[in-house]
């Protein structure tokens, strides 16, 4: 029913960059129905882990409805991706859903049992039923383009959304977007683009979605202009070549308006954030620690605005170090929504037996629902350092007579210098492509020489073919210059004409002709294989008559 | 041939400032022996990797970490099999107070350098043109040419990405990043002392850089030290 799953790829980037084992997802197509039309619900159970992914029962996962929508499971698949070197399980079930009546119902959540033993669950999501409309029939097409909101704050992401729906199979719609005065792609979160049928009684509906996520980087009413969408309805049969016949009809939106508020002066823990967020922080490990043990630890935002750029707080705590250890920032557009997440992975090595307390932070964006700077403030667990495995304390040297190096305490494991050696490196750079083209021309020449051969010899081939069998006027065309080379070429030509001269329709004229071809042959023999010596002038009035009857015999056909 | 082996044997007569500076290093003279492995880099010669390595480790010993950082980096390139240069460059690296994610480069070069991917590909180029002149299985013949100038194609791109974008580091303080090649440009972000990043392109005293998190900025030549001066100039 759906085209293509195309935000498969986004959905695994967003698995990876949040780093999850196993995620469960429910995704509606649409997620708005008429009653009496079937849409798609889908519950993806995307895992890395192999043993995970499948689920503990064989009957497939039971899909909760509301009262308004009727679901009924139509099949499963798998599939493996591969996302940077790491295998990636797909398990998809995939429902039918009809809607009944009208209203607003929810699908799912659906608890799931993977096959690990583990449970995941799906959150539920909502599928709103509109009264059928069959007063006014649905036009050919519709075609609609809007932002998602009309007044946003600078930083703020706003959604350009086009949508584009038709019965008639075949349509297509190419959009021509505004001009986006004041708004930037963002680096992270590519545009979607979705294509899905919808089950009508009065026919399917094609449905093709575009969602662009834009961020607002100017202040101020921004005219954005029109978004124009061109239509190719398949009319009639295939033209002259084979090609679908088709209408093409141009629709302009509206005007699109978008007001950009400045924002109001930041506090000064501000992160650059613009959005609703949320931040979660986690230690990997749990309860009590030893004295040199890594505990990594992630920290997590993840909202509607755009992360990109944002950067933590340097943390400094006593007894123990702090170290960076990466940050993934991805964004993906989520149905009609922007949702984008920036991991920073950080490793805490307690450096004293104890307890550990790591200080709290804070992180402050600016929240357009609330209109104002809102900050959140991450506790951080308490840690119970006990004692590492401790050594015996006896150093053992391997590096002999080593030089002063050793005894340096700060430069104990730097390895040492090199006492002699090339003070200076000759660079090839300038020298690598003109001795790259030296080494390769002759290689370079005999294969053009090939090619060239090659397409020389199907060039003859093909002038053979068109000029068909070779004919007598061919054998005259280039006659040798000694007399019995040139009645050798007369033969051939006497011998070419015979098939030509029994085609001549005409009895009366096919005979004659065959007549004089025959004495001609008769003389050509005398003369070749009979007389003593050849005259020019004989030679030259055998040509004569046997050009006369090639012409002749042409001229009878 | 012979130009070719004069020419990159010329540089073996520059040998001594090595040895001269690692004499001076030796007696603890630290100063005169960067001068010393520096002193072909003011005569216009390209520094080796063995002199990068050394300046980086007198660097390291004077506590400058983010100048032994940019050394070690510049060994890396030209001696990127030997694990003497990965071992400091990890050290240095350990001594920075804090510093965000360095710029990478591509897979291939931390085994080979342009300059031996290049040779290889003349090479094989070579033989595939000798094959192919001879008649010799001219297929097999076809193949190594192809090979020869897609390995010769790679390296001539490496070393030009190379020259072209070097790797500068972060010294000295805390540098800012601007919107604009001009001290009025507006600050973008910061970055502290030890940053690695990649150069995009000079204008005047400024240098656009992108960190390894794609942020961009224009940053002052004097701010950061480059691990190799490449088309951007020392």
């Amino acid at each position: 029913v759906v085209s293509a799953v195309g935000w498969l790829p986004v959905l695994l980037a967003w698995l990876c960059a949040v780093a999850s084992a196993t995620q469960v997802q429910l995704r509606a197509e649409p997620t708005e129905l008429q009653t009496g039309q079937t849409g798609t619900v889908r519950l993806l159970v995307v895992s890395t882990d192999r043993d995970a992914a499948g689920v503990a029962s064989r009957r497939p996962p039971s899909l909760p409805t509301g009262e308004g929508l009727l679901a009924n499971f139509l099949g499963q698949s798998q599939q493996f991706q591969n996302v940077n070197g790491r295998v990636t399980v797909i398990v998809q079930f995939e429902y039918r859903v009809a809607a009944v009546e009208p209203g607003t119902w929810e699908v799912g959540p659906v608890d799931l049992a993977l096959a690990d033993g583990s449970r995941a669950v799906a959150e539920a999501l909502r599928i709103r039923v509109s009264e059928r409309d069959d007063t006014a029939p649905m036009a050919e097409y519709r075609v609609s383009a809007s932002f998602d909101r009309e007044r946003v704050w600078e930083g703020q992401t706003v959604v350009f959304g086009t949508r584009f729906e038709s019965r008639k199979p075949g349509a297509q719609v190419r959009w021509q977007l505004p001009s986006f005065d004041g708004l930037r792609n963002p680096q992270h979160g590519l545009p979607s683009d979705e294509r899905f049928t919808v089950d009508d009684p009065q026919g399917a509906i094609t449905v093709r979605r575009m969602f662009v996520p834009l961020v607002a980087v100017a202040t101020g009413e921004r005219d954005q202009g029109v978004a124009v969408a061109e239509v190719s309805l398949p009319e009639g049969g295939a033209d002259l070549f084979g090609f679908r016949r088709s209408r093409i009809e141009q629709e302009v939106s509206d005007r699109l308006q978008l007001h950009v508020e400045p924002l109001p002066p930041p506090p000064p823990s501000f992160s650059g954030l613009v959005g609703e967020f949320d931040v979660t922080s986690r230690f990997e490990v749990k309860g009590k620690v030893a004295v040199g043990q890594s505990v990594p630890w992630s920290i997590v935002v993840s909202g509607d605005g755009v992360t990109e750029g944002l950067e933590m707080p340097q943390f400094e705590a006593e007894g123990a170090s702090i170290y960076d250890n990466g940050s993934d920032v991805s964004a993906r557009m989520d149905g009609e929504r922007f949702r984008s997440t920036a991991a920073f992975r950080r490793v805490v090595v307690p450096t004293r037996e104890g307890t550990l307390e790591l200080p709290p932070f804070e992180i402050s964006w600016f929240s357009p629902k609330a209109k104002k700077y809102v900050t959140k403030k991450i506790t951080l667990p308490k840690l119970t350092v006990v004692p590492g495995r401790e050594g015996d304390g006896s150093v053992v040297s391997f590096g002999g007579d080593a030089p002063a190096e050793a005894s340096d305490p700060v430069a104990i494991d730097l390895r040492p210098v090199y006492p002699s050696g090339r003070a200076t490196a000759p660079s090839l750079r300038p020298v690598l492509l003109p001795l790259l083209g030296l080494a390769a021309a002759p290689g370079g020449l005999v294969l053009v020489g090939i090619g060239l051969g090659q397409v020389a010899a199907r060039r003859r081939e093909t002038r053979e073919a068109r000029r068909g069998p070779p004919t007598a006027a061919d054998a005259l065309r280039r006659l040798p210059t000694d007399a019995q080379g040139r009645l050798a070429a007369f033969d051939l030509a006497l011998r070419r004409l015979e098939q030509p001269l029994l085609a001549v329709e005409d009895p009366t004229a096919r005979d004659a002709l065959l007549a004089r071809h025959d004495e001609l042959r008769a003389t050509l023999g005398r003369v070749r294989f009979g007389d003593a010596s050849v005259g020019p002038d004989r030679v030259a009035a055998l040509e004569a008559d046997l050009r006369k009857l090639v012409a002749d015999v042409r001229g009878a056909k | 041939v012979t130009a070719l082996g004069l020419w990159l044997l010329a540089p073996i007569a520059a040998a001594g400032p090595v040895a001269d500076g690692a004499a001076a290093f030796d007696e603890g003279r630290l100063d005169e022996a960067i001068a010393a492995w520096e002193a072909p880099a003011d005569q216009g010669w390209a520094l080796s990797g063995v002199a990068h390595y050394d300046i980086g480790i007198a660097w390291y010993r004077k506590g400058d970490m983010p100048r032994a950082v940019a050394r070690f980096r510049g060994a890396a390139r030209l001696r990127p099999r030997d694990p003497y240069v990965h071992h400091n460059l990890a050290l240095a690296r350990a001594g920075l107070v804090s510093a965000p994610e360095p710029v990478g480069g591509d897979a291939w070069r931390r085994v080979v350098t342009p300059g031996e991917l290049g040779l290889l590909g003349i090479l094989l180029a070579g033989l595939g043109s000798l094959g192919m002149v001879l008649r010799r299985t001219r297929a097999a013949s076809a193949a190594v040419w192809a090979t020869g100038i897609g390995v010769g194609g790679i390296a001539v791109a490496g070393a030009w990405e190379a020259a072209l974008h070097p790797v500068a580091v972060v010294v000295d303080a805390e540098a800012v990043l601007r919107d604009a090649a001009s001290v009025e440009g507006g600050e973008r972000f910061r970055l502290p002392p030890g940053a690695e990043v990649r150069v995009e392109r000079s204008l005047d005293e400024f240098l656009l850089v992108e960190d390894a998190r794609e942020r961009r900025g224009w940053v002052a030549r004097n701010a950061v030290e480059l691990a190799w001066g490449g088309l951007i100039g020392r």
